[in-house]
């Protein structure tokens, strides 16, 4: 399998009053073309900042992200906007689901901000909703919907402008154990079945046996555990070593 | 994304309402605001706008059908023969007082007109007709005028300018910008009444023959008469309109009014969409991270701020109907035509796209990243 995503020497910190703290200290992974990679880790330490990136919503201090084959961490505004449309697809931990709007017109709106047709968005996205099993509910505006069904809708979204990656933050963060274990199921399936990849932040350790890779982050730095159904090790292998470098000595940018 | 944008509008119907109530309050503004002032300057030359004639002949430095000069009817023989000419008749714009019971006076028109062809004579009778115009002393008034000269009747005797004459009919809506009533009358008797110098008319009246081109016609007066001017009927509405819009300025009112109703209504759906937009940050946000650029924001909010144009229009243009249909009177016309209509339309459609502009700026700081971020 080819990488699909490469991250190499990746830094961020975020200013708190006149110094900065570093979130991310020179992260470097890869990610294999259908892989489903969990990135883990506890509150604070960087995933879902290292998402933010990977999703082309938040610029990195230093350090290259490729993916696809694109150098992304050197895209304007407007490329990015344009990569994420069609490249990735997103599932927010608090669904971000277009209230006003049903089942149906939510999964839509990916396509519809790539100007498809309508006739065959609409058949894309009823596809998509008989997939996570609410072909019933299609016309049910979100707020008439279970948490664990929005859940599903925002898994058929994210995949419904046929993305290459799909990038998923927190997703049971909201749900019971049944409804995570189901909603990442769900997800993990119809990636697989589309040929997806999918890196999932997460802080539930109840799903990790579906994860095919996990990723640590810890103090900025990345570790790498087991994934796939063997349950994780107390003892996650240390993938790279994190380099401890200051930002206030400027040492940042440097690989 | 059109679906995003209604739904997205609709789901807060008071904001939507307030919209749409802000774009018909400004196009119900323009439109009667509008509607009054072209009222306003038919009156200012409704003698023209009625009177039939291809040519008018008139005082050098006439201004204002209303505040005619006098010139030598004698003109009449010299323009009389002129090729492409059919028929010249004389018309008089004279004043008169008009002295009511009980010693109250009234300033009136006396307009004096050529009973045989009608040209220049009144349109609308409301009883009587233009026939009984030519009895000795006959007059007509109009229905707006009857309790500004003391009620009259039909058969019965006025005073004008201390001189005799007889209600002999009554027209129904003919009044004048500066509404002094019209009393129309037949040429010679109009001559008595006004007491105008022997042999002195207002204006020549000039029927041109069929297919005649006018302008060639006009110049080719204006060379016989070169003491006289000579004007298409078009021409001399509009010299006469303009007088009073620069003597009075009334153009500058009536314009600043509808420019408040503009900055109103551009207020008011600014604000509502902008109100929107801050309802539905994070759902803007969210959007945003899926892949939406500045082009889907714009057309997400154009559309919304194009549907209270459109919902706002509706609204106003059946206020308008039924304002006009209450307000519409001889006094105070509200004459709106279709151009205007569709101008004040179209103008609350430019107002609310700028509108949205306040919105669009706000969602174009949103960073996508708040969404993951928080």
């Amino acid at each position: 399998m080819d990488d699909v995503i490469t991250v190499t020497n990746l830094c961020k910190s975020y200013a708190v009053g006149v110094t900065r703290s570093m979130v991310l200290r020179d992260v470097s992974f890869s990610v294999k073309r259908g892989e489903c990679l969990f990135l883990v880790g506890h509150s604070g330490s960087g995933k879902t900042t290292l998402l933010s990136i990977l999703g082309c919503v938040l610029s990195a201090d230093s350090g290259a992200v490729e993916m696809l084959g694109e150098r992304v961490t050197e895209f304007s505004p407007a490329e990015q906007a344009s990569f994420r449309r069609h490249r990735i697809g997103f599932v927010f931990q608090r669904y971000h689901l277009f209230e006003a709007l049903n089942a149906l017109e939510n999964v839509k709106v990916p396509l519809d901000l790539l100007g498809a047709e309508p006739a065959k968005a609409r058949r894309r996205a009823l596809e998509l909703l008989a997939r996570v099993d609410l072909a019933d509910k299609a016309r049910r505006r979100v707020t008439q919907l279970s948490m664990g069904q929005r859940q599903r809708v925002a898994i058929a979204r994210a995949l419904a402008a046929d993305p290459d990656i799909v990038l998923a933050d927190e997703p049971t963060a909201s749900l019971d154990k049944t409804a995570g274990w189901n909603a990442l199921e769900t997800l993990k399936t119809l990636c697989r079945e589309e040929g997806k990849t999918a890196i999932v932040v997460t802080h539930d350790d109840r799903i990790l046996p579906l994860a095919d890779r996990v990723l640590t982050l810890a103090d900025g730095g990345l570790m790498e555990e087991p994934g796939g159904d063997e349950p994780p090790s107390s003892a996650p292998v240390k993938l790279k070593s994190p380099r401890r470098k200051s930002i206030a000595e400027g040492e940042a940018g440097e690989s | 994304m059109l679906a995003f944008a209604l739904k997205t509008l609709f789901c807060d119907r008071s904001k939507a309402l307030a919209g749409s109530l802000g774009v018909a309050f400004s196009l119900i503004l323009m439109s009667i605001q509008g509607g009054l002032y072209l009222g306003l300057m038919q009156k200012a030359s409704v003698l023209i706008d009625y009177c039939r004639a291809d040519l008018w002949v008139g005082q050098r430095f006439v201004d204002n059908v209303d505040l005619a000069r006098g010139i030598p009817e004698i003109w009449l023989n010299r323009l009389r023969g002129v090729p492409g000419v059919a028929d010249v008749r004389p018309y008089l714009v004279g004043k008169g007082t008009a002295t009511l019971d009980g010693g109250r006076m009234e300033d009136v028109w006396i307009i004096g007109v050529d009973v045989e062809t009608g040209a220049g004579g009144p349109w609308r009778f409301a009883q009587g007709s233009m026939a009984d115009l030519r009895r000795p002393f006959g007059i007509s008034f109009d229905t707006v005028d009857r309790v500004k000269l003391g009620e009259p009747k039909l058969g019965e005797w006025m005073e004008v300018n201390g001189l005799r004459a007889r209600v002999v009919a009554q027209t129904d809506g003919i009044t004048g910008f500066i509404t002094m009533p019209y009393l129309f009358t037949n040429f010679n008797e109009a001559q008595r009444l006004a007491r105008s110098p022997e042999g002195e008319c207002s204006y020549l009246l000039i029927r041109a023959e069929p297919n005649c081109d006018l302008d060639q016609l006009r110049d080719v007066l204006q060379r016989r008469v070169p003491h006289a001017a000579v004007f298409k009927p078009e021409e001399f509405a509009a010299r006469s309109q303009e007088y009073w819009m620069k003597r009075t300025g009334i153009g500058i009112s009536f314009g600043a009014s509808t420019l408040l109703g503009l900055l109103v209504g551009l207020t008011v759906v600014a604000q509502s969409l902008y109100a929107l937009a801050l309802d539905h940050l994070e759902e803007y946000a969210a959007l945003k991270a899926l892949g939406a650029d500045d082009g889907h924001v714009i057309r997400i909010i154009a559309a919304q701020s194009l549907t209270i144009a459109g919902c706002g229009s509706c609204l106003g243009l059946l206020c308008v109907a039924a304002i006009r249909a209450l307000w519409h009177n001889p006094l105070a016309p509200v004459e709106i035509p279709l151009w205007l209509m569709a101008a004040a339309v179209v103008t609350v459609f430019a107002i609310c796209l700028l509108a949205s502009l306040l919105p669009f700026w706000r969602i174009r700081r949103i960073d996508p990243a708040t969404v993951l971020m928080g």
